[in-house]
């Protein structure tokens, strides 16, 4: 019956193709907002099952800006659901155990990416997910605006003070 | 030394705007005008923050098939939820026509969805579907 209703193949097909096509995208976007990367890979999850369960009768013009919305709001959803917990100590933590490096550069490397980790823990969830929307995954305002359901000069100021924090800190490195 | 407001005609300078003042900020999220002069001030170190963005946001080894393989298990786990979701509803109508038969609801058909609207006819033969545009037609 199960696999009756799951209709020969059908469905896990498309959502094959969700995740190869969207699946890295909806990831950062998750990442950004709840800062640990199991919980950021069941936010997915989640987004993929609604979607998946909205999909009859759903009208998509646009996949990737439905899929990155779905997510979006899924991952603030689990924020606003783990508010008590410290977030973005995972993320650090598991990039500790993995050790400085065997080089100085990869100990550099590694010094980057926690420490951008934590510039991006540190910022307002918000901010965090418009600079990924534009800056890696080049959606533009107006797409950005439809998914976090902010106005858009919220979006372009967001994304001003987002890379100003990140820009500082990259001064920070160099000294 | 020449001297002026830092705002003039409701908006912030552009040198107030820009040296990061919060209330010039906070007046920005409302105004597209300011926003604007925020993102043309922006330094062109894009695929800087763009590589180190990547680097930190990077999913874990087996993202993909991982993500796959639960999704999968969501959706047949919640197929099968749906299935016992209408066994059990079926069963409590049994039990109420048996309790009391005049007040029972009517127990809809084999076939049929427990949730569609109350003016849904009933006497759709089973995998029979709606016309095109009928909101409950099923999806291919």
């Amino acid at each position: 019956m199960v696999e009756e209703l799951v209709a020969a193949g059908a469905d896990e097909a498309l959502v094959e193709a969700w995740i190869r096509e969207h699946g890295l995208a909806m990831h950062r976007v998750a990442l950004s907002i709840v800062r640990d990367r199991a919980l950021a890979e069941d936010v997915v999850q989640d987004a993929l099952l609604r979607a998946w369960r909205a999909r009859p009768g759903t009208d998509v013009q646009n996949e990737r800006g439905w899929l990155l919305q779905i997510v979006h709001n899924a991952a603030v959803s689990q924020l606003r659901r783990e508010r008590t917990t410290s977030i973005g100590d995972d993320a650090i933590a598991e990039l500790d155990t993995g050790g400085g490096g065997d080089t100085a550069e990869e100990a550099l490397a590694q010094q980057g990416m926690r420490d951008m980790l934590e510039v991006l823990a540190a910022m307002d969830p918000a901010t965090a997910a418009i600079l990924v929307l534009r800056e890696l995954e080049d959606l533009p305002y107006e797409e950005i605006v439809e998914v976090t359901g902010l106005p858009l000069p919220t979006v372009k100021t967001r994304l001003h003070r987002g890379r100003k924090e990140l820009r500082d800190r990259m001064r920070g490195w160099d000294r | 030394m020449r001297w002026s407001l830092p705002w003039a005609g409701g908006h912030p300078r552009r040198a107030v705007l820009l040296s990061g003042d919060e209330a010039a900020l906070q007046h920005a999220e409302q105004c597209e005008r300011c926003a604007d002069l925020l993102l043309a001030a922006d330094e062109d170190d894009a695929p800087t923050l763009r590589d180190l963005l990547a680097t930190a946001l990077a999913p874990t080894a087996g993202f993909a098939e991982r993500t796959g393989a639960r999704t999968r298990e969501r959706i047949e786990a919640q197929d099968v939820w749906d299935l016992v979701g209408d066994t059990l509803g079926g069963i409590a109508d049994a039990v109420r026509v048996l309790a009391d038969p005049g007040a029972a609801p009517p127990v809809a058909p084999p076939g049929v969805p427990r949730d569609l609207p109350p003016d849904t006819p009933l006497d759709r033969p089973p995998g029979a579907d709606p016309a095109p545009g009928d909101p409950t037609r099923t999806e291919d």
